[in-house]
């Protein structure tokens, strides 16, 4: 270092402009490089608490307890997934409730409170893609069920997984309900509805939104009527306490992954 | 002790290890800008440099970045990207040059939480900063500056994902860089055509926007700066 300052500082009058004066900090090069240390150490320092002060979030808290109806089993879809619903077709004689208007809806409403894409609710494009198939019962199961009982016991609407076995220390996960028709399939979730149940097109709309409320984790019933989770629903749209209770399970590790 | 407490006593501890890279990074540069600082000051532009505009275009890799740290929602980090600037600079004294420059950066968002790890899309950052840019080392005719940015930037893309659904879509933005060259013989440090190499560090401040607590079912969440490293070549004309 000091050897290197000697040679430059000998050489440098001849590379200098000849009219152009040094700054006097040249004429100090070491008391430069001191002062050039302290900007930036200081630049560093200031930086560093910056950096270190990083945005945060937490999750709220659940508005309702979400595994009631599980027996305190925490049930969803691993975070990222895109969730595939296909609609069977109800035969004609069954409109004028439109089930693909109700789904499109319930869709794009809950897509909403997923506020880290933890999923994503998409149309199928064909029904052996569709990890949730949603159909009315006045068209044919469209799935083989699993080991658990298939019991709608007469329910406007109807949510139906079952969990499959896994190895030692892994997570369990639902198993892949059969086609009937169309091979093995993907799916996971069967939302059954009962059109003879409901009066209106609102009412259809209501269920189906409920019944996507369970087929996302929400294994529970609310105790108000402005929530979609209420037992007998008539909102159409995820209240807060809806998207609070969601959004906090999103968060926790499942017992049962869909 | 509360969970807040300990929630924020984790998070600095993470912070220190998560930053680790980058403070190395950047204490190089500092101790390399001390080292041998007095060799750079012998030297003044020539008058044909010193008032002129220069352009200079960059391509860069965005490495990564920290947008959202959390002991109870995801963590929000960009993965490797791409960068593209364009800017013009002149000297502002023998010493110093000071100049703008506009810049594009596009990487993919990865969530993690719980153990899981998923894709949030793509995340577009536009800056638009004023740099200024001191000599630190000229040596074996390599010549190195340490610059140092801020503005405004512009977030693009991503808006479905917390923070960048709830935060301002223009924030401000701050940096440091190291920008290392092939300095020409006799020439100054603002000599008008070089490829340069950049290797810098910005942090970009979110803020979350106050309606946060206001309702239920949203996220609690404090203000902060997001981190970003990136790399280059500068082509200076």
């Amino acid at each position: 270092m000091g050897v290197a300052h000697q040679r430059r500082l000998a050489g440098a009058p001849l590379k200098r402009p000849a009219l152009v004066p040094l700054p006097s900090a040249v004429s100090t090069p070491r008391a430069s490089a001191w002062s050039r240390l302290r900007v930036a150490v200081s630049g560093v320092c200031v930086l560093s608490t910056f950096a270190c002060d990083a945005p945060t979030a937490s999750r709220p808290k659940p508005a309702f307890a979400p595994t009631t109806l599980t027996g305190g089993v925490l049930y969803r879809w691993e975070s990222g997934t895109t969730i595939r619903v296909w609609v069977v077709n109800s035969p004609p004689s069954a409109a004028p409730l439109d089930l693909g208007l109700a789904t499109r809806q319930a869709i794009e409403r809950w897509n909403a409170v997923a506020a880290f894409r933890e999923f994503t609710l998409k149309s199928a494009t064909r029904i052996d893609e569709a990890q949730i198939i949603i159909y009315d019962g006045v068209a044919a199961l469209p799935v083989s069920v699993g080991t658990c009982g298939f019991n709608p016991r007469g329910a406007a609407g109807y949510t139906y997984f079952c969990p499959g076995t896994a190895a030692v220390g892994a997570i369990p996960r639902a198993e892949i309900l059969p086609l009937s028709q169309d091979g093995p399939g993907l799916t996971t979730v069967v939302i059954r509805l009962d059109r003879g149940r409901v009066s209106n097109q609102s009412s259809y709309n209501a269920i189906v939104a409920h019944e996507f409320g369970h087929a996302l984790g929400i294994g529970a019933h609310s105790d108000l009527p402005t929530d979609v989770m209420f037992g007998l629903p008539t909102a159409e749209t995820p209240s807060e306490r809806d998207r609070a209770t969601l959004r906090w399970l999103l968060g926790q590790h499942p017992a049962l992954v869909l | 002790m509360s969970s807040e407490h300990v929630a924020r006593s984790v998070r600095w501890r993470w912070c220190g290890g998560r930053n680790r890279e980058a403070l190395v990074l950047l204490s190089s540069c500092a101790l390399y800008t001390s080292e041998l600082s007095g060799q750079t000051g012998t030297r003044r532009p020539t008058s044909a440099t010193t008032h002129r505009w220069i352009a200079s275009g960059e391509v860069s890799a965005a490495l990564g970045g920290t947008w959202l740290t959390s002991t109870t929602a995801p963590t929000v980090r960009t993965d490797i990207g791409v960068g593209l600037s364009v800017g013009a600079h002149r000297a502002l004294s023998a010493r110093t040059r000071g100049g703008f420059a506009l810049r594009v950066q596009s990487q993919p968002l990865r969530l993690s939480e719980a153990g899981t790890s998923w894709d949030g899309g793509t995340l577009t950052v536009g800056d638009l900063v004023g740099t200024l840019a001191v000599p630190a080392l000229r040596a074996g005719g390599i010549q190195s500056e340490v610059e140092i940015s801020s503005g405004l930037s512009l977030l693009a893309g991503a808006r479905g994902i917390y923070p960048f659904s709830s935060a301002g879509t223009i924030t401000p933005v701050i940096g440091l860089g190291a920008n290392v060259f092939r300095a020409a013989p006799g020439s100054g440090h603002t000599h008008n055509r070089r490829l340069s190499m950049i290797v810098r560090y910005d942090l970009i401040r979110l803020d979350p926007g106050p309606t946060l607590a206001a309702s239920q079912d949203t996220f609690s969440g404090t203000a902060g700066w997001a981190s970003r490293i990136s790399a280059g070549l500068r082509v200076h004309r």
